[in-house]
Formats: C-alpha cells, sequence, structure tokens
C-alpha cells in the first residue's frame, strides 16, 4: 500500500528524422495559410503583362502564370483553399461518421443494417465519381467541394467507429457503467466515443491527405474554388495549356500537393504507433 | 426484509441454468451466496440487477420482491433508476472495470451525477468522502488519476465507492477480491464489512470461498448447479453442516496447523448444466448416496427455524 501510482505515461511521438521534417512542414503550411495575404509576396490576383510566364527569378520565386501573376503568392493563398476545404470537409466527415457509427454499432438492428448496406454500397464506387456526382448535383464552389468531399469520406469514418463501438461494447467497464444505472447516451458518449476516438483521429488525418488530392482534382476539372481565387487544383488545370512554354506553373502547385500528402501521411504512420496509448495502459 | 427472492427460475430459452432459487437479506446483514464456478451465482445476481436481456435470458418464474416491489414486473427505465441508485454492485475484475480514458475520481462521482443530480463541487466532495471510506491514502491526488496509474487492490477500492456512490440499500459483491492477492483481499473484506454495519446496507457476498463466508457473513445460501442446497445462518452452518455438499466444501477449507496431505478436495467435476445428473444433482460425487438420491429431485425442507436443505438423508442421521 506505500507505492500505489506507477509514473504517469505521456503521449509521445517517435521523434524520427522524417516525422520531424514532415511535421515542420506541415506547420509552415498551416501558418503560411493562415497568413496568407500577410506574407504572400505580390496580391494573388495583380496581373502585369510585363512578366508573363517568366521563369522562376528573384523577383518571382517560383515564376509567373500566363497573366504574370505571382506563382508563389498564389501557391500560398492556394494552401489556405486547399487546406481549408479539406480540413472542413473531413471535419464534417468525421464529426457525423462518428454520431452515425456509434448509432449503428451500439443499437444494431435494422437502423444498422440500412446504414451499412447504403455505406457499402457507396464503397464500390471510388470516392471521385461520387464527389463529381455530388457536385454536379449541388453545383461547382466551394461549398459544393466540401459537401461532396465530406460525403465521400463519410462512408469510412461510420464504418471505423461503429468496429471500435462493437468492440468497446464487450469491455467490461462499460458492463460497469450499465450497473451503475447508466443510460444509453451516456454510455455511448462518455464511455464508448473518447475510447473509440484515437484511431479515428488517425484515419481523419490519413483522409485529410485524400481529400487534398480530391479538392485539387475537383479544382482541376473547374469545380472548386472560381476564378479569380486560387486553388492548387485550379492552377495545374491552367497551367495545362502553358505546360511546355512555362512547365513551373503545372509543377510547382503539383509539387505542393504531393510534399503536403506525403507530409500528412508521415505524420499520420507516426500517430498510430504513438496513439497505441489505450492497450499500453492496459499493460501497466 | 429488504430483498427476498422467491423460486427464482433463469432461463435461457427452454433451457434453465437456475432453478427455485429462494434466498433473502434484510438490512445490515451480509448474505454469503456460495458455490462452485457455474452453479449459477452470478447469474442470479445478473437476475437481481435486471441485466439478464444483455445475456439474452429472462426471469422464467419466481419472484424478486426487493422493498415491495417485483423487479421481474419493472419497466426497463424503472429498472435503470434502480441500478447504481438503490442496488450496487461490485463486480469480479478491477482490472478491467475502470474507464481507461476518465480519471477515477470523475468514474466515482457518476452515479452521484446521475441518480442525485449533483453538480460538480458537491460531487467532488462526495467523491473525496467515499474514497477515504475505502480507505484510500490522498484521496485529493488519487482523484485525478487514470486507472493504469493504480494498483488492483486500489483499483477495486474505486470501483466498491463507485457502487457506493449512489448510496445503495444492497449490495451485491461478485467475488470482489479473486483478482487480488492474498493480503489485499483480507484488507478489502474487512473494510467491505465494515462499511456495511455502518451503513446499514444489506449485502450479498458471492464467493467460493467458506473461510470468507466464515468471517464475514451472517447467513449463507450455498448453491450446485443452479439450485440452493442449503441455506443457514454462519454459525449453524459451520458448526453442523447439513448438505453433504456443504460438509465437504467446510472440509475444503486450510486451516492452520494441519498436517500435509491431510487437505481433501471434492472428488469429480460439477456437471455440465446442460446434461445434469438424474436426481439429486449431487449425487455423483456424494460419499453418502442411496438409491433415492438417484432417482429423485430432493425437495427442500425446512428443519427448525435457521436451517433449510435439499437433501433425502438430511434429518435422518441427526
Amino acid at each position: 500500500m506505500t507505492t500505489i501510482v506507477s509514473e504517469s505515461r505521456r503521449l509521445r511521438l517517435p521523434a524520427s528524422v522524417p516525422t520531424v521534417v514532415a511535421g515542420l512542414f506541415i506547420v509552415l503550411l498551416v501558418v503560411s495559410a493562415v497568413l496568407a495575404p500577410t506574407i504572400a509576396p505580390y496580391a494573388y490576383d495583380a496581373q502585369n503583362i510585363e512578366v508573363m510566364n517568366e521563369a522562376p527569378s528573384f523577383a518571382h520565386f517560383f515564376g509567373t502564370d500566363e497573366f504574370g501573376r505571382d506563382v508563389l503568392s498564389r501557391i500560398i493563398v492556394g494552401a489556405q483553399t486547399s487546406l481549408s476545404v479539406s480540413v472542413t470537409a473531413v471535419g464534417f466527415s468525421v464529426l457525423t461518421g462518428l454520431v452515425l457509427g456509434a448509432v449503428c454499432g451500439y443499437f444494431g438492428g435494422l437502423v444498422d443494417r440500412i446504414l451499412m448496406t447504403v455505406i457499402d454500397l457507396t464503397w464500390s464506387f471510388p470516392e471521385i465519381l461520387i464527389a463529381l456526382m455530388l457536385v454536379a448535383v449541388i453545383g461547382a464552389g466551394l461549398h459544393g467541394v466540401i459537401i461532396a468531399v465530406a460525403i465521400a469520406y463519410l462512408a469510412q469514418f461510420t464504418r471505423l467507429t461503429r468496429t471500435q463501438v462493437i468492440q468497446l461494447k464487450k469491455e467490461a467497464y462499460i458492463d460497469a457503467a450499465v450497473n451503475l444505472g447508466a443510460s444509453d447516451f451516456h454510455i455511448l458518449f462518455r464511455h464508448l466515443l473518447p475510447n473509440a476516438l484515437a484511431p479515428v483521429l488517425v484515419a481523419a488525418m490519413l483522409a485529410t491527405g485524400d481529400a487534398i488530392i480530391l479538392e485539387a482534382t475537383l479544382g482541376f476539372f473547374g469545380l472548386g474554388a472560381q476564378p479569380p481565387t486560387p486553388s492548387w487544383g485550379a492552377m495545374m488545370s491552367s497551367g495545362t495549356a502553358q505546360l511546355f512554354v512555362a512547365p513551373w506553373v503545372i509543377i510547382i502547385p503539383g509539387c505542393a500537393v504531393a510534399l503536403t500528402v506525403i507530409a500528412l501521411n508521415i505524420v499520420g504512420d507516426a500517430l498510430i504507433d504513438s496513439l497505441d496509448f489505450r492497450n499500453k495502459a492496459r499493460e501497466g | 426484509m429488504l430483498l427476498s427472492v422467491e423460486k427464482l427460475r433463469i432461463a435461457f430459452g427452454s433451457f434453465a441454468p437456475v432453478k427455485d432459487v429462494t434466498i433473502s437479506v434484510d438490512r445490515g446483514e451480509i448474505l454469503g451466496l456460495v458455490g462452485e464456478s457455474g452453479s449459477g451465482k452470478s447469474l442470479t445476481a445478473t437476475a437481481l440487477m435486471g441485466l439478464l436481456g444483455y445475456v439474452n435470458g429472462h426471469v422464467a418464474g419466481g419472484r424478486i420482491l426487493f422493498d415491495g416491489e417485483d423487479l421481474t414486473c419493472l419497466p426497463e427505465e424503472h429498472m435503470r433508476r434502480l441500478r447504481g441508485r438503490r442496488i450496487g454492485l461490485i463486480t469480479q475484475n478491477p482490472m478491467t472495470s475502470l474507464d481507461p480514458m476518465i480519471r477515477v475520481g470523475k468514474q466515482i462521482e457518476q452515479a452521484s451525477r446521475i441518480h442525485m443530480g449533483l453538480d460538480g463541487k458537491a460531487a467532488y466532495r462526495k467523491a473525496v468522502d467515499l474514497m477515504r471510506d475505502v480507505r484510500i491514502p490522498d484521496p485529493q491526488r488519487v482523484h485525478t488519476l487514470y486507472p493504469h496509474q493504480l494498483s488492483g487492490g486500489m483499483k477495486q477500492r474505486i470501483v466498491i465507492a463507485m457502487a457506493l456512490a449512489g448510496e445503495p440499500d444492497l449490495l451485491i459483491a461478485d467475488e470482489p477480491t479473486t483478482a487480488l492477492d492474498a493480503t489485499v483481499q483480507a484488507q478489502i473484506i474487512r473494510n467491505l464489512v465494515e462499511l456495511v454495519k455502518i451503513r446499514g446496507l444489506a449485502m450479498i457476498l458471492i464467493t467460493h470461498d467458506m473461510g470468507v463466508v466464515a468471517q464475514t457473513c451472517d447467513h449463507v445460501a450455498v448453491m450446485y448447479c443452479g439450485r440452493i442446497v442449503e441455506r443457514a445462518s454462519v454459525g449453524s452452518m459451520f458448526a453442523e453442516a447439513a448438505h453433504p455438499y456443504t460438509q465437504a466444501l467446510i472440509g475444503c477449507i486450510p486451516r492452520n496447523g494441519m498436517r500435509p496431505g491431510t487437505l481433501v478436495g471434492i472428488p469429480g467435476m460439477v456437471p455440465s448444466t446442460a446434461a445434469l445428473p438424474s436426481g439429486c444433482s449431487f449425487h455423483p460425487r456424494c460419499s453418502k448416496a442411496h438409491t433415492i438420491c438417484h432417482e429423485c429431485v430432493p425437495e427442500f425442507r425446512q428443519f427448525g427455524r435457521d436451517v433449510g436443505v435439499a437433501c433425502h438423508l438430511a434429518g435422518q442421521y441427526e
């Protein structure tokens, strides 16, 4: 009875070099997206006929596009669009998926079967196809893209949450809560969801990367941000015309998408390793 | 009587693993419910909590009278308000009975928040008081810890505090110390008995340890294969057990100064509840079995005010 307390464990990311670099990249990206208009060297829509399709130089770090607009400034402001759209969409998706998955997993029955059938159906289509159809119905523009991307990823989070809840339902501490006379609502939101959250958050991190690609694809098709608002997808789309004259116009936003997604995936993988704290806690 | 269970029968479809259980317990009393694994002790507890539905079972007969109300006919919503509020359950495994994501103090507060609508400060004060009652050192600090930071004994104290938080009238302790070290077991049991006596609770102590029963309980009910085979006050049972099974269980208690090799077990195995022997379920393992024991199920008979036995031979060789 003398020592009742073991030393407390904290969530710790394994600090490997790629993880740190990827993490720093994401921080840099988020900061520049938030501060976009202030730190961009030029206005994103400032046209200058004298410097059309100019190669990267000290004046224009990433060169200029067909209207003489500074590509770096457009990448920075475009980051704001891409990140806010994909994060908002995945956020909606996670919140809805958590509630739907929790209800399905906890109560089961007819609602569960109907919802799961619909979700299995949506899984037989590629996300891009679902998103395209949805944007066609809702209409182009950022709102349409956010809703489309959110729905495209909904199935994933609903399934994941449902599986987690079904597993956790068998835990003794859930029985203990039932024995205390806790209501279904209390058990779901105080006990099941907090315990189911970790893997869902990791999946959300990885899905944000996917969502950036999806958003860029929709932008490439001209369904996302409308000109002159820059988005990485739309920039690539307009760059295709100058592919041989000014390749940087398409390569730079392409690299931005690729690097962001890779960075998100690396950090997501590191999270998978470290967020496993529920099992670690049980061993101790 | 605060709780009296009359001829309780629990069934899963047409299969009835618990038949004809009659027990009662009053405030300030401790009833020991004793038997080997699979005798239906825990299932009886589940029925008292009104949770048979969770394991797809149901009450197929008999009554559970709790403070004048028959729990077997209460609607679920009403039953939920009794659980944790008027009937508290202490489970076997403290290692897994606590939510790993919630501070233990908050978990103790749950019952008082759910059932009594206590606000933050009042619930906190109550949790700290309860932790002091279950002998947790430095309760303010332990309140902020997570389950994985506590030892098994401490976790079981937390589980007991959780069960007490709703200020129940009846406490069901289902093998509360099975998972703990022997030294901690004794402390926890002593603490439980003290709490029951001070607060005037009724407690059903489910155990397979006759030693614990002898030290703590007022009355004992011995279960075998889903039936009560003997019911008596602790004094008369340990002075003169009537059922051969009870005698054998008492014979299994190790005593100080016993010579090596003198501790006897009960021969044979508990029969599977799906394939019970004919007649008295205990006859294949009973050293005194007669022909009648193979043929007829013995009726439960009362001997005096204190003792009841389900054995054909009871009363014959006294």
